[in-house]
């Protein structure tokens, strides 16, 4: 749990391993992909000719840009469905509960909404994904599963008709009210999640520059990085069990150096 | 009876054939070849078509029936010339009541139906052209469904006693598949497709008109193999609705190619590029206009230069609408945008959320975190 404590100037900071590389790979990989989806969507829907000059035999433009949005979109997927695989593992700490809407996390969800929102109450810390968070990510899934869905219902019916794919799209889709409701629902439902990927965003910078629970980092290296002088503040919300007692605040302002790094065992 | 086919009588199959005005072997032939074209059947089906048509015992007894509607598909099945009108009406089908091109009117009209349904009991066809109006309309003495009333019954009570002792029901156009036009928002005569209505599945052939050729291909499938065709889920036939008119567009070079037409006149239009920008529902149709055309193959929308409505998908009029636009409007209760209009405000109010936020977190940055307040001690 702690992986050791790292010199930093006129600070010392615990390190805490919060996600397994896989994860934060995941992560990135989504990001890259949506953002490829959202930028080749963006063309699909509103495409120019700026971008398809020449002969036709000789431009590609729009079947080329598509492809790069099945790619992304195979990307996309294929993270998504290993993401959820590794939420039930030891791997990602079995975090499928941190997601879904129990009535539990809706409750501390909005707690930490009003705290976050007001600066009044309590912050609760929490080692991995905050429950509001952990909405937000729910949330974020659940459109992008909507998006695969709605996909792959305008995607099959170029396939031979008749066959269980097409038929199945097709039933789908007719019951959605036709196609053009499945274009409408994709459309839509792409401005939801860059309103969600953008507060997700914002709330991450926001939180990383007023709490210092560096949650930017963990989701890049896997590491959260605590200042030890609040340890004790920190490591009761985290049930983390100190092996000593951490220096008081008094301790360290007294100290004229800072706490040299433990030497590595070996 | 109708005058039509009462008033010609071939002796045998062959002479019907060969007793067609203007119709030789040859023509003939060539509608065998149409035939197995639109279905989708190799040219060694040309010769067993020919037989299947010519060799049939008995010509199908059709009973064509109108309820809300503009006789437009009548008008299209009667304008087609492979096959020809004469040789649909004498030789392909025995039409036994049809209400506009029967000479007969008023009571001899109605003891033709009476006559043509006991006749043919449970082996007719019934073609139903047109919605059915299921509301009641204002007034004391009103019933349900009185808004279409034909010879003193309503469109559904006559609907209901036709189609009870058909062999089969097939309905042309979108009015009788979907319900049409009169179908659509605010729909104040409670319009509703045949099968709504009579709650019996039906053959349908969609399309405003439906393309002829696919009605008769439907109707020689028939003769060739005694049933219907396959149909996907909607209950069209797949060999004329199996994929979507984008998928078969003349024009779909330039849709891979990115060149589009931004508005009608334009040079792009001048070229004959894709009409997606115009708001062509080629994408979101099935049907096989792209492949076999209109009034012959002359021509079709899209070959016209006008994009498709989609008007062989149910509520077209509702979906498919704005017909120039590529998406419809989002119509939540009170509201009625455009999807970029809802989705840009969406956007738009996270970001103005965040930014709100953002200013007010900063100025009480105070009464945060403790942790904050070590950091600035």
């Amino acid at each position: 749990m702690t992986a050791g404590a790292i010199r930093h100037p006129g600070e010392i900071y615990l390190v805490v391993r919060t996600r397994s590389i896989l994860a934060c790979v995941i992560h990135w990989v989504l990001f890259c992909s949506v953002v490829t989806l959202a930028v080749t969507g963006a063309y699909i829907a509103w495409p120019s000719y700026y971008f398809g000059k020449g002969e036709a035999y000789a431009t590609f433009t729009m079947a080329d840009i598509r492809y790069y949005h099945f790619l992304a979109a195979t990307f996309m997927m294929t993270s998504l469905l290993v993401r959820f695989y590794l939420a039930f593992t030891e791997s990602c700490h079995k975090d499928i509960k941190q997601f879904l809407p129990t009535p539990r996390n809706i409750k501390n969800a909005v707690q930490l909404a009003y705290h976050f929102a007001t600066g009044r109450g309590k912050h609760p810390h929490y080692r991995f994904v905050n429950p509001l968070g952990g909405l937000g990510i729910f949330l974020i899934s659940a459109s992008l599963f909507i998006m695969v869905c709605t996909g792959f219902l305008m995607y099959l019916p170029a396939e031979t008709p008749g066959t269980i794919w097409h038929s199945w799209a097709f039933s789908i889709a007719h019951s959605l009210g036709g196609l053009q409701i499945v274009r409408l629902i994709h459309h839509v439902v792409m401005y939801v999640i860059i309103a969600l990927v953008l507060i997700h965003v914002y709330m991450q910078i926001w939180k990383n520059s007023v709490y210092t629970e560096s949650d930017i980092s963990s989701i890049i290296a896997g590491y959260k990085l605590f200042p030890l002088r609040q340890i004790g503040h920190f490591a009761d919300y985290y049930g983390i069990k100190l092996r000593e007692k951490p220096p008081s605040t008094e301790e360290m302002d007294s100290a004229s150096e800072p706490v040299p790094a433990r030497e590595p065992p070996g | 009876m109708c005058q039509l086919s009462s008033g010609f009588s071939p002796k045998s199959s062959e002479e019907r054939v060969k007793a067609l005005a203007g119709l030789d072997r040859r023509d003939f032939l060539s509608f065998c070849s149409i035939m197995a074209a639109t279905l989708g059947l190799s040219p060694s089906f040309i010769p067993k078509i020919a037989e299947a048509v010519e060799k049939a015992a008995r010509r199908p007894s059709v009973i064509w029936l109108h309820f809300a509607e503009c006789s437009g598909d009548s008008e299209a099945f009667i304008r087609s010339s492979y096959p020809s009108t004469e040789e649909l009406i004498l030789n392909i089908l025995s039409i036994d009541y049809h209400e506009t091109i029967m000479a007969a009117s008023g009571e001899a009209a109605e003891a033709a139906l009476q006559k043509a349904m006991t006749e043919n009991k449970g082996k007719y066809i019934a073609v139903c052209e047109g919605a059915i109006p299921l509301a009641t309309p204002p007034g004391p003495n009103a019933k349900k469904g009185d808004y279409l009333t034909i010879g003193g019954k309503t469109g559904l009570e006559l609907a209901k006693e036709v189609c009870a002792d058909a062999a089969a029901v097939m309905c042309v156009g979108n009015c009788a598949s979907f319900g049409g036009v009169q179908a659509q928002r605010p729909n104040p005569t409670g319009a509703v497709g045949i099968e709504e209505a009579i709650g019996k599945p039906t053959l349908k052939i969609p399309g405003c008109p439906h393309n002829p050729v696919n009605s008769v291909a439907t109707i020689v499938n028939f003769l060739l193999l005694g049933s219907f065709p396959k149909t996907d889920n909607l209950g069209r036939p797949l060999f004329a609705y199996g994929k979507r008119i984008h998928d078969h567009c003349p024009r779909r070079a330039h849709f891979d190619a990115g060149q589009f037409v931004e508005e009608f006149g334009d040079e792009g239009a001048k070229n004959g590029w894709c009409l997606y920008k115009m708001g062509c529902k080629g994408p979101e149709t099935y049907h096989n206009c792209s492949m076999v055309e209109y009034n012959d193959g002359t021509s079709w929308p899209v070959k016209a230069g006008h994009g498709c409505i989609g008007c062989s998908e149910p509520n077209f009029w509702d979906n498919m609408s704005p017909f120039y636009g590529r998406l419809p409007n989002v119509i939540l209760p009170g509201v009625e945008a455009t999807a970029d209009k809802v989705g840009f405000t969406l956007v738009g109010a996270a970001a103005v959320g965040a930014a709100a936020h953002g200013v007010y977190t900063f100025m009480n940055r105070k009464k945060f975190d403790p942790t904050l307040k070590d950091k600035e001690e």
